[in-house]
C-alpha cells in the first residue's frame, strides 16, 4: 500500500510541477493544488500507516498517530487560503488586462 | 618598560580620533603623538643599543597561542625611530603644505592611523599581530592616496594600491599560518629555522611570504601601484611611499631572514627580482618628466636594491640593506619634500616647465643638492657608505649591476636638479620656511652618515655583529663613483630629450589592472544576467531542479527496494486519483482541468478516510467543495485568457517535472518505511484529560498547538482581506 501511495505522491508532484512551470495562472493554481495534495499525503505516510483505528480516545489500540493529521489539517486550511487568494489575484490581473486592452 | 613598549603603537592610534575631532589643532595633536612616541622610544632604543631586548605581551587568542606581542631588538628599534622621527618632520611640513585645507583633520587622523600601524608592524613579535598592523598600513595608505577623492585618478589609484597590497597581504597571511603551524609557534623570535627549512612546505611558506613582501615593496611586475600612488598629497608620498611603508616588505625579509633565509631558494627567488627592479626602476625614472613620478620610480629602484641585499641572505647583506634603507629615507624623503615645495610654489611638477629655481628658492635648492649627492653615492655622503657596503654584500659576481645602476641613479638625480639650474623665469617665488625647514634634518642626516663615522657604525652595531663598515677612501673606490655621477649627468641630458618624445606605454601595469577590473565587472554582470532573468518560471526551474537533485541523491543512495505488500480498498481511490491527475495535465479545456482537480481532491478525501483520518476527510471535503465553487466562478470569466502557450523549453520543463515527481515519490516511500516514533502520540493520549476531549487531532489543533492555530487563523484572515480587495472591480 505504501508503494502505491508513494507512486501517487510522485505523480501529484510531477503533474503539479509541470503545470506550475507553464504560463497560465489558473493552471498554475491547479498545479499548486496538486502539489499540496502530494505534500499532505507525504506527511501522512511519514507518520507510518500503523494505525488500525482513528485517533479517538475511545478507540482501541493501535490508533493512528494524531500529530501528522493535525499538521495536515493546518496545511489543508492554509492551502485553501492560498488558493482563494491566487484565484482573486488571477481574476484581478485579467480584469486589468481587459481594461488596458 | 613593558607597558611602555605595548603603548607605543597605541599612542598614535588613540590620538587619531582626537585629531579627526579637533579643527585647527589637528596638526598639534599629530605632532604631540609622534613626539610622544619618539620620547617613549628613547629608553627602548637605549636598551637595544646595549644589546638588550625589551619585550612585552598581552594575551589575545590564548587558545591559539596568539598574542599582542611586541619586541624591540636593534632592527625594530631602528625602524621605529625612523617612523616616529620622519613622522614629526612630515607633520610639520604637512601643516605648511596643506594650508587652509578644510579636511586637514581627516588627513592628520589617517596619518596617525598609519604611524600607529607601522610602529606595530616593526615592533611585532607575533606573526598575526604583524599581519594585522601590516593591513592597517595598507588601509591608511588607501585613505591617504585617495585623499582628493573628488578626482577619479585618486580613487582609482587608491583602489589599485589597496588591491595589490591586500592580495599580497592575504598570500602572506596564508604563509604565516603555514609557518606558524610548521614551527609550532607564532612567536617570531621563537621560530626554529631548522624545523622550518627542513619541512617540505618550506617553498610554500617562502613563496607566500615573498608575495606579501614584493607587493608591499613594489617589486616588478607589481610595482605599478607605487607610481600611481603619487596622486596623494606630497607629505604622504614622502612619508608612506618612500620613507617608511614601502620598506615594510624589505623589513619583513630582514625580520624573517634568520628563519627563512640562508638557503639557495632564498637567493634564487629574491636576488633576480630585486636586481631587476633596481635597474628597471632607475631606467624608467630617467625618462620621467614629472618630478614625483621620477622620484617614485627612483623609490622602486631603491627598494629593488634593498630587496636584493636582503636576498643575499648574509649578515653583511642585512646590514647593507638597513644602512641603505635609512639613507634612502633621508635623501628620498628630502627630495619629495623639495618636489612638494616646488609644486606648491610654481603650480607644476613638469621638469620641462621648470628652470632656474635656485635663485628664488636657494635653501630648497641646497637641500636638493645635498640629497642628490647622497642619491648619486658621491664621496662624503651617506649614499657612498651605503653603496660601498652594498658592493661588499653583493660580492664580485654581482657588483657590476650595482655600478650600472649607480650611473642610471645618478642620471635621474641630475634630471631632478635640472629644475634649479639654467636661466628661467625667476619670478616672485617664495620659499616659506615651513616647506624647507622640516626637510633640513633629513638632509643633514645625508651628510652626517657620510662624514661622521660613528653613525653608520652604530647602526650596524645595533643590528648585532659589529664590523667595519667605514669605507677606506681610495681612488679605486672614489673614481667609479665620480665617473658614475658624470656619466649620469650625460644620461640625464639624453633622458630629457627622450622623455619629451616618449610614447605612453600601451601595456603598463595600471592598464592591465584596469582591464582585469573591467573584465571582472563584466563577468559579474554576465553572471547576474544569467542567474537573474526576471522570469518567475526560470527561478522555479532552478529551485525545483536543485531540490530534486539535492533531495534525490541521498534518497536514491539509501533506497530500500520496495515490496508491494498488501493492497487494500484504498487502491481503488488511488486509481481514480491518477486518472484525475492525468486529466488536469492533458485536458485542453480549463473547466475539465478544474473539475479534475476536484476529483483528485475527493479521491484524497476517501484515502484519508481509509487511512483512519476522519477529521482530515471532513475538512478536505469542505475545502474541496468551496474551492471548486471558487474556481468555477473565476474560470467562467477567464476562459478567454487560457490560450495554450507552452514555453519553448517544454523539454526542460518535462525533465524537471519528472525528476521532481520521481524524487518526491521515492522520498515519500522512504519516509513511510522507517519505524515511526510514537512518543508524541503517547504524550497526547496521556494528557488528553487535561485538555478535556477525546478527539486527539482536535485536541492537538485547538489545545496542544493552539498558538499555531491562532497564527493560521491570522493568515486566513489576511488572505480573506486580500481576496476582498482584489475581487472588487477596479474603477
Amino acid at each position: 500500500m505504501n508503494l502505491v501511495l508513494a507512486a501517487l505522491v510522485g505523480l501529484l508532484f510531477a503533474a503539479g510541477t509541470w503545470l506550475l512551470l507553464g504560463q497560465r495562472i489558473l493552471r498554475q493554481v491547479i498545479g499548486l493544488g496538486l502539489i499540496a495534495h502530494g505534500a499532505n499525503l507525504t506527511v501522512l505516510l511519514a507518520g507510518g500507516l500503523v494505525g488500525r483505528h482513528a485517533p479517538l480516545l475511545g478507540n482501541p489500540e493501535p490508533r493512528a498517530d494524531p500529530l501528522p493529521q493535525a499538521l495536515i489539517l493546518t496545511a489543508i486550511v492554509i492551502g485553501f487560503g492560498i488558493t482563494a487568494f491566487l484565484l482573486a489575484l488571477g481574476y484581478r490581473m485579467h480584469a486589468l488586462e481587459e481594461d488596458e486592452g | 618598560m613593558q607597558t611602555l613598549l605595548l603603548g607605543i603603537p597605541l599612542i598614535p592610534l588613540l590620538a587619531a580620533p582626537w585629531a579627526a575631532a579637533s579643527r585647527r589643532g589637528s596638526w598639534l595633536v599629530a605632532l604631540g603623538a609622534c613626539g610622544a612616541v619618539l620620547l617613549a622610544l628613547v629608553p627602548v632604543a637605549r636598551w637595544a643599543a646595549t644589546g638588550l631586548v625589551a619585550s612585552a605581551e598581552l594575551s589575545w587568542f590564548s587558545a591559539l597561542g596568539v598574542g599582542y606581542r611586541l619586541r624591540a631588538d636593534g632592527l625594530s628599534a631602528l625602524f621605529a625611530l625612523l617612523v616616529a622621527g620622519v613622522g614629526v618632520l612630515i607633520v610639520l611640513y604637512a601643516r605648511a603644505y596643506l594650508g587652509h585645507e578644510p579636511r586637514a583633520p581627516a588627513f592628520f587622523a589617517y596619518l596617525l592611523l598609519f604611524a600607529g600601524s607601522m610602529l606595530g608592524l616593526v615592533l611585532a613579535d607575533d606573526l598575526l599581530t604583524l599581519y594585522v598592523f601590516w593591513e592597517g598600513t595598507s588601509l591608511a595608505s588607501f585613505f591617504l592616496i585617495g585623499f582628493h577623492d573628488e578626482r577619479w585618478e585618486a580613487r582609482q589609484a587608491s583602489v589599485r594600491a589597496l588591491v595589490v597590497t591586500v592580495v599580497g597581504g592575504l598570500a602572506m597571511l596564508a604563509g604565516f599560518l603555514l609557518l606558524g603551524l610548521e614551527a609550532g609557534t607564532f612567536r617570531v623570535s621563537e621560530l626554529d629555522p631548522r624545523t622550518v627549512q627542513g619541512s617540505p612546505r618550506y617553498p610554500w611558506v617562502l613563496g607566500l611570504v615573498l608575495a606579501g613582501a614584493f607587493t608591499k615593496s613594489a617589486q616588478i611586475p607589481v610595482h605599478f601601484w607605487l607610481p600611481g600612488a603619487m596622486v596623494a598629497p606630497t607629505p604622504v608620498s614622502a612619508y608612506l611611499h618612500s620613507a617608511t611603508m614601502v620598506k615594510a616588505g624589505v623589513f619583513l625579509l630582514l625580520r624573517l631572514l634568520p628563519v627563512l633565509g640562508g638557503t639557495e631558494l632564498w637567493r634564487t627567488w629574491i636576488l633576480p627580482v630585486g636586481l631587476g627592479t633596481f635597474l628597471f626602476g632607475a631606467v624608467v625614472a630617467v625618462l620621467q618628466d614629472d618630478l614625483k613620478a621620477l622620484l617614485a620610480y627612483g623609490t622602486v629602484s631603491a627598494l629593488g636594491l634593498a630587496t636584493a641585499l636582503a636576498g643575499t641572505g648574509t649578515a653583511v647583506g642585512r646590514d647593507a640593506a638597513v644602512l641603505y634603507l635609512i639613507n634612502h629615507a633621508a635623501y628620498k624623503g628630502t627630495l619629495f619634500l623639495v618636489a612638494g615645495a616646488v609644486e606648491h610654489e610654481t603650480g607644476t611638477r613638469q621638469i620641462r616647465h621648470l628652470r632656474g629655481l635656485a635663485r628664488a628658492m636657494p635653501a630648497t635648492a641646497t637641500l636638493a643638492a645635498l640629497s642628490v649627492f647622497s642619491l648619486a653615492a658621491l664621496p662624503a655622503s651617506g649614499g657612498f657608505v651605503a653603496k660601498d657596503l652594498a658592493a661588499k654584500a653583493l660580492g664580485h659576481g654581482l657588483e657590476g649591476w650595482l655600478w650600472v645602476g649607480a650611473v642610471v641613479t645618478a642620471a635621474f638625480g641630475a634630471r631632478f636638479l635640472q629644475v634649479f639650474f639654467g636661466s628661467g623665469e625667476a619670478e616672485h617665488r617664495h620659499e616659506p620656511a615651513g616647506l624647507w625647514l622640516p626637510a633640513l634634518p633629513l638632509a643633514v642626516l645625508c651628510v652626517l652618515f657620510g662624514t661622521w663615522r660613528q653613525l653608520p657604525e652604530a647602526v650596524v652595531d645595533w643590528l648585532g655583529a659589529p664590523h667595519n663598515v667605514w669605507p677606506k677612501f681610495s681612488w679605486g673606490k672614489v673614481a667609479p663613483a665620480l665617473l658614475a655621477a658624470v656619466g649620469g649627468a650625460g644620461v640625464a641630458w639624453f633622458g630629457g630629450t627622450v622623455s619629451s618624445r616618449w610614447p605612453e606605454a600601451r601595456w603598463n601595469g595600471d592598464r592591465i589592472f584596469d582591464a582585469l577590473q573591467a573584465a571582472l565587472l563584466r563577468f559579474a554582470d554576465a553572471l547576474t544576467h544569467l542567474s537573474l532573468t526576471g522570469r518567475l518560471r526560470d527561478y522555479l526551474v532552478v529551485i525545483l531542479g536543485v531540490a530534486a537533485v539535492g533531495a534525490g541523491l541521498p534518497v536514491l543512495a539509501h533506497a530500500r527496494w520496495p515490496e508491494v505488500g498488501r493492497l487494500s480498498f484504498e487502491a481503488a481511490f488511488v486509481g481514480i486519483g491518477v486518472a484525475a491527475v492525468l486529466v488536469t495535465v492533458l485536458s485542453r479545456s480549463l473547466v475539465a482541468a478544474v473539475v479534475a482537480l476536484g476529483a483528485v481532491g475527493y479521491s484524497v478525501v476517501f484515502l484519508f478516510m481509509g487511512l483512519r483520518a476522519p477529521d482530515l476527510a471532513l475538512t478536505q471535503m469542505l475545502v474541496e467543495t468551496v474551492s471548486l465553487v471558487l474556481f468555477l466562478a473565476v474560470v467562467t470569466r477567464l476562459l478567454s485568457a487560457d490560450v495554450p502557450d507552452r514555453h519553448p523549453l517544454a523539454g526542460l520543463d518535462l525533465l524537471v517535472s519528472v525528476a521532481v515527481g520521481v524524487v518526491a515519490g521515492a522520498l515519500a516511500f522512504q519516509l513511510s518505511t522507517g519505524p515511526p516514533s510514537q512518543r508524541l502520540a503517547e504524550f497526547f493520549a496521556r494528557n488528553a484529560k487535561l485538555a478535556g476531549g477525546t478527539n486527539l487531532v482536535n485536541l492537538v489543533v485547538v489545545d496542544f498547538r493552539g498558538l499555531d492555530t491562532l497564527g493560521e487563523i491570522t493568515v486566513l484572515g489576511i488572505a480573506a482581506l486580500g481576496v476582498l480587495a482584489l475581487a472588487r472591480r477596479p474603477r
